[in-house]
């Protein structure tokens, strides 16, 4: 929504929209939805076993924990940060409506809109796959399709006149994106710019700034192992967590 | 002879055990890719050798262009005209574009105010059309003394030419296929004589007019008005250097919104016009993926040996 907040400052506040209703509709019925539904289905965050031979790991998640503040936060943040580029990447690019195609011919008001949600599309779609990380056949049927269903809906939506409909606004605007090099080449960039801060958050997270649950699991391997070496770069939130994990084992071995 | 169903003996007691499917019990198989620093730092590196040669070669392009060499189109320019105002966008009617007789003589109510004068509808009706760029821009060339030969079709999206806008029938009579319209508000005259020495440029499908009618994105805009005929003598080249007049017929007045109006002379090139954006953006896109290569690739060496363990504890 915040690309459509972006472009009233460009048309005068007049409410005019930058996606076609068309799009507005399907957006959240077909275009997230499904994904979303199979990552939250499917998603194994921890294997199976993992989680029966570790169950304190349940106590995480108890009550809710995990929807904090801060995450959250983070995540608006990111996304008002992917809805910018989306909208400047594509508005610095048809700037001044300079010449688009090889023949000379200038892009239009609904090119923008439907270049900008393309980007979306796109870039969601490709963000929550990089969040996956157990890849089932839904998964996969469900990203990849959302994604070539975008791309048929465009082409049909906007190849053929629809008498039942009152505005054809969007003929022709999807092929004459698709015909432009230079919206080929601006679609990578953004969807690069959009998922950079993305997977590196999440290297840095998982290998340098690990969770507890990882710690957990981490620590309780090695007392498996009978290691006694210390976890991680020795700080004291480290030590109390080994210790107090230590006793939370014992003490559910115990009453098992 | 029915046989009772004995339910007490038959059945087990009800179970809420789901089923001992792949699907319901989690089972299913599945890929676990792991993100590591191993397999983002060779694609980050990756990426920043392509993308900063790309967005190089990308801006060399742009500058490239050479202006009034080759093929040389002559746009028209506005400015603080809000073509993408929503009353503006809405007021049009598509199906009468497309040469539908029944909206021709009854234009949809999007339209309104400039539907019809209360007795003949306007076709073509609503305010987008209603405001037709009508100044003529013609160019001399001083040196031999001859005007610039500018072609006038070409010029719209094949799309809508062809599918999009379409007269009313009978295609070949347009002023038959037009009586009981009349022509909109602010037009000198009537969308039949838009271009009478050519059929196929006339009406609807006046390409002119179809391109005013793709309502541009920004207040400050342009839109293609003619192109330059190669195929004439001295201009087979683009527009050769020397003095040039450029004669404006000026119908299309600007100064009660305080829009300015402007023509410009450009080229194309394989990747469309003159838009140094595109190789900045990957210039910089590819630069900040070399740094973060870079980063990740020093953190990696310093803390790699400790962390292995963590990326082993995600998913086994």
């Amino acid at each position: 929504m915040t690309p459509q907040f972006l472009f009233q400052f460009y048309c005068g506040f007049s409410h005019q929209t930058l996606y076609d209703s068309a799009y507005l509709m399907i957006y959240n019925l077909c275009f997230t939805s499904l994904p979303i539904l199979a990552y939250g289905l499917l998603e194994q965050y921890q294997s199976m076993s993992t989680l029966q031979n570790f169950p304190i790991l349940y106590r995480r998640i108890s009550k809710n924990a995990l929807l904090a503040w801060r995450p959250f936060i983070g995540w608006t943040l990111l996304g008002l940060y992917h809805a910018f580029i989306f909208f400047f990447g594509s508005l610095l690019l048809l700037g001044d409506s300079i010449a688009a195609r090889y023949y000379g011919q200038v892009f239009g008001h609904w090119m923008l809109g439907v270049l900008v949600s393309t980007n979306l599309v796109f870039t969601v779609n490709l963000k929550l796959a990089f969040d996956t990380r157990y890849w089932t056949w839904m998964n996969h049927f469900v990203i990849w399709g959302t994604l070539i269903f975008y791309v048929i809906f465009s082409l049909f939506y906007g190849g053929f006149h629809w008498p039942f409909l009152h505005d054809q606004a969007l003929h022709g605007v999807f092929l004459s994106l698709l015909s432009s090099l230079q919206v080929w080449f601006l679609v990578p960039l953004i969807l690069i710019a959009c998922l950079v801060p993305d997977v590196v958050r999440q290297v840095l997270a998982k290998q340098f700034f690990p969770g507890k649950t990882q710690l957990w699991v981490v620590a309780w391997r090695r007392q498996q192992r009978g290691e006694r070496t210390p976890l991680a770069p020795s700080t004291h939130r480290h030590h109390k967590l080994v210790t107090s994990l230590a006793g939370i084992t014992a003490s559910s071995e115990s009453t098992v | 002879m029915a046989t009772s169903y004995n339910k007490e003996s038959n059945e087990e007691p009800t179970s809420k055990r789901p089923d001992n499917t792949a699907f319901k019990q989690q089972r299913l198989p599945a890929w676990q890719p792991i993100l590591t620093a191993g397999t983002v730092l060779p694609a980050f590196f990756v990426i920043a050798i392509i993308f900063i040669p790309l967005g190089i070669g990308l801006l060399i392009t742009s500058n490239n262009i050479r202006e009034k060499e080759g093929q040389v189109y002559m746009y028209y320019g506005l400015s603080n005209f809000y073509q993408n105002h929503r009353r503006y966008v809405k007021s049009r009617d598509d199906n009468q574009l497309y040469g539908v007789s029944s909206s021709l003589k009854d234009p949809s109510s999007e339209c309104a105010p400039y539907a019809n004068n209360g007795t003949m509808p306007y076709a073509p009706c609503g305010a987008i059309a209603n405001s037709m760029f009508n100044d003529t821009l013609k160019l001399y060339f001083q040196g031999k003394n001859v005007s610039v030969p500018l072609l006038k079709t070409g010029i719209a999206w094949w799309t809508d030419k062809n599918v999009k806008f379409q007269n009313p029938s009978p295609n070949d009579d347009l002023k038959k296929a037009f009586a009981g319209t009349q022509k909109p508000l602010y037009w000198s005259k009537p969308v039949y004589e838009l271009d009478p020495t050519d059929l196929t440029n006339n009406g609807f499908i006046n390409e002119d007019f179809i391109v005013w009618m793709r309502t541009a994105a920004l207040p400050t805009f342009r839109k293609l008005y003619r192109r330059v005929n190669i195929s004439e003598p001295y201009f087979s080249n683009g527009l050769p250097a020397g003095n040039y007049v450029l004669h404006v017929e000026y119908n299309y007045p600007v100064k009660s919104f305080n829009g300015k109006k402007r023509m410009i002379l450009s080229t194309t090139s394989w990747m469309g016009g003159k838009n140094p954006f595109l190789g900045i953006a990957y210039i910089t896109v590819g630069s900040v993926c070399f740094v973060l290569g870079v980063v990740l690739f020093i953190i990696h060496q310093k803390y790699g040996k400790r962390s292995s363990e963590f990326i082993d504890s995600v998913n086994q």
